[in-house]
């Protein structure tokens, strides 16, 4: 009797003292912070991740986080890079290594992780599934597998996350007179060579081959229906600015160009390009290109001037005149 | 050895040694327990305090004689007996515990203190399992295995009768809560009945619309800007409307990024360049402005001051990966949303298939 009694006692005794020393169930601290950003959260897609998450309890050399996916298939060669994380937040340190088995990421090589501190890290990430929700885990574990920290999270899918914007940009061409008359700044007079104030052109396009200007004169002259008599035009179209001789009749056009905002060369025509004072082109009553601009545009300035002066007899009057008609066009 | 098992032995042995059936009946009527005609006691004892002179001048002990044995409670009532009962504070009960937020990681409870003093302390254990393990609600409002002493707090520190969350708790499970008080030494209670309430699972709930009123739209998403004539600041007539909806302890973001840092035209090798400023100001360029946001509950969600500009003022859509809507807390009916705008210039070379595709993401911050 007194063994089958001692027998129990040490059989009560021994169960006792396993189960004192059985492994109790923890519950591991959830993360201040955890956050799963799929950079796509198209159903069945590559996404990568972004992770973000603050510790609750202080984590380091050996240990590892470990991301568990519901429902996403994570790539098995991975990529960790710590770019382009949120502020605020600080980079994972360590030197960091991560690969997917399964339905986990695992990352390891990361150093002490702190308390309190927001860290984040990429990884190339998971296949997206073809549902729309899942929760997934983020933990950190011992090298022994126990839990540290864990905190589950809901992530989410769509059919489709991206907008598409589109729009058009029209053929643009613009072409603007400062003014429509231009009148010389002094009588014209047999000794001197007399200019007008000029008129001003702005030209914009967006014409990839740029822009073409062309002048026709209406008179190729400065014509006065008081006298009857004109002043023609001087020179002859030979793509090179002439000079007028004070003294003698003569009329020409000379054109100043200055480039706009753009990659293009904006050039006066050759027969057009005088000093703005004494030398010019030859007018005509058909159209002759005054000048041109290679590429697209913003801006293009020309300056047209008449320059003239007379003979000696030339008879008075004040209403000697000519019309120059402008155009141009863009070079699509 | 109680006394009843001390006169069983007694009896067995006197039993044995008794040759004559008539001293039998006379130990059996001696020892036959105390009993009426409608109950019986069927155990008792004395115990062996008390008696005599035990006090002076400066101490006295208190001291009661006899104390119950035997079953004398249920699980759940408890008959108490003797001086510790007599002395001991008040039960206390766990009044409500439940998840009035279908929060995921955290439960509210009120304890109902029976009219404890405002001194007396309480104790929370809670266990996820029905007490297969136990923790503890820290005075901090988290959980653990270890209790101290710390973590006894009044009923005001446990906020009477609005209560208090206990967090840190694990998503989609029942959790059973019970508590005991304690005023004073040797006071301490034994544990309440215990009540159960379950946090749900984390939740995250996202959707893109594009319209130009608020209503539902299908995929594939497109915003046309027509004709973006030079120095004109074209937008969108459709509005990118998102909903966002998510139990996370702290709320959730809503990012944008755009594929081509701008509009791009494959066609003319060109691109609207994404910017961040006044388009009316800047001579070309491409860029969102959040225009509304509003949520049923919760919250709230707001737009980071990037994107929070009016006129033609625009935040950039580039590669990066940007928070454009932001909520600190949970919410539900979360909705925002924002418009396209883009300018070109006398440079921007003409083609029909400027695009730029933005990716709309919301994540949960738990």
């Amino acid at each position: 009797m007194k063994k089958i009694f001692y027998k129990i006692s040490v059989a009560l005794f021994a169960f006792g003292f396993l189960f004192l020393c059985l492994p109790v169930k923890a519950q591991a601290a959830a993360f201040s912070l955890a956050r799963i950003r799929y950079d796509r959260m198209k159903q069945s897609t590559l996404s990568s991740l972004q992770v973000t998450f603050t510790p609750a309890t202080t984590a380091g050399t050996g240990d590892k986080i470990i991301l568990i996916f519901g429902a996403a298939v994570p790539e098995t060669t991975q990529t960790v890079t710590v770019t382009e994380i949120p502020t605020g937040s600080t980079a994972l340190p360590g030197t960091l290594t991560a690969v997917g088995s399964g339905t986990s990421i695992a990352v390891s090589g990361f150093s002490t992780l702190n308390v309190g501190t927001t860290y984040a890290f990429n990884l190339t990430g998971v296949t997206n599934p073809a549902t729309d929700k899942a929760i997934d885990t983020i933990k950190t574990v011992t090298s022994g597998g126990a839990t540290i920290d864990e905190t589950r999270v809901a992530s989410y899918y769509l059919s489709n996350d991206q907008v598409v914007i589109t729009a058009s940009v029209p053929p643009t061409f613009t072409f603007i007179l400062t003014g429509n008359t231009d009148a010389f700044t002094a009588d014209l007079d047999s000794t001197a060579v007399r200019t007008t104030s000029g008129i001003g052109l702005t030209v914009s396009t967006n014409a990839p081959r740029g822009w073409t200007g062309w002048i026709k004169s209406a008179n190729a002259a400065l014509s006065s229906v008081t006298t009857g008599e004109g002043i023609a035009t001087g020179g002859t179209v030979n793509a090179a600015a002439e000079e007028c001789v004070a003294g003698t009749d003569c009329y020409v056009l000379s054109v100043a160009v200055t480039k706009g905002s753009g990659a293009g060369a904006l050039t006066a025509d050759p027969e057009y390009a005088g000093n703005g004072t004494t030398t010019g082109g030859t007018l005509t009553t058909g159209y002759l290109p005054f000048a041109s601009q290679t590429k697209k545009v913003s801006n293009d300035l020309i300056v047209f001037k008449g320059i003239a002066t007379i003979v000696a007899d030339k008879a008075a009057g004040t209403d000697y005149t000519d019309t120059w008609t402008i155009v141009g066009a863009g070079n699509f | 050895m109680d006394l009843l098992t001390f006169i069983g032995y007694k009896y067995s042995s006197l039993a044995k040694e008794m040759k004559n059936w008539k001293q039998k009946i006379i130990l059996f009527s001696f020892l036959v327990l105390p009993a009426s005609s409608n109950y019986q006691l069927e155990g008792f004892s004395f115990g062996n305090a008390g008696g005599g002179n035990i006090g002076s001048s400066n101490y006295e002990v208190e001291a009661d004689i006899g104390e119950l044995s035997n079953q004398i409670g249920s699980s759940n009532y408890d008959l108490g007996a003797g001086l510790a009962f007599v002395r001991q504070a008040s039960g206390p009960l766990i009044a409500t515990f439940d998840n009035p937020g279908n929060f995921y990681n955290k439960l509210h409870f009120v304890i109902d203190n029976q009219g404890n003093p405002s001194d007396t302390k309480f104790a929370l254990a809670i266990s996820p399992d029905n007490f297969g393990t136990t923790f503890y609600v820290k005075s901090d409002h988290t959980v653990s295995s270890e209790l101290t002493l710390d973590d006894y707090q009044t009923y005001a520190q446990w906020g009477e009768t609005t209560g208090t969350t206990v967090i840190g708790l694990l998503a989609s499970t029942t959790y059973s809560l019970k508590v005991k008080a304690i005023q004073g030494e040797f006071t301490e209670t034994g544990w309440s009945p215990v009540k159960t309430a379950m946090t749900v699972a984390p939740l995250l709930s996202f959707d893109i619309d594009v319209a130009a009123t608020d209503i539902p739209s299908s995929p594939p998403y497109t915003v046309n800007l027509g004709d973006l004539y030079p120095g004109d600041v074209i937008t969108g007539s459709d509005k990118v409307w998102i909903s966002l909806e998510t139990n996370g302890t702290s709320g959730g973001s809503v990012f944008v990024y755009g594929q081509n840092a701008g509009l791009e035209s494959i066609s003319v090798g060109y691109s609207i360049p994404a910017v961040s400023g006044n388009l009316g100001a800047l001579g070309s360029g491409f860029g969102i402005q959040g225009v509304g946001v509003t949520e049923a509950s919760g919250g709230p969600l707001s737009l980071e001051v990037g994107y929070s500009g009016s006129g033609d003022t625009v935040g950039i859509t580039d590669t990066l990966v940007r928070q454009i809507f932001v909520s600190q807390a949970p919410l539900t009916g979360g909705r925002a949303s924002f418009i396209v705008k883009a300018k070109s210039d006398n440079e921007t070379p003409a083609a029909s298939d400027y695009a730029e595709i933005l990716t709309v993401i919301g994540a949960a911050n738990y």
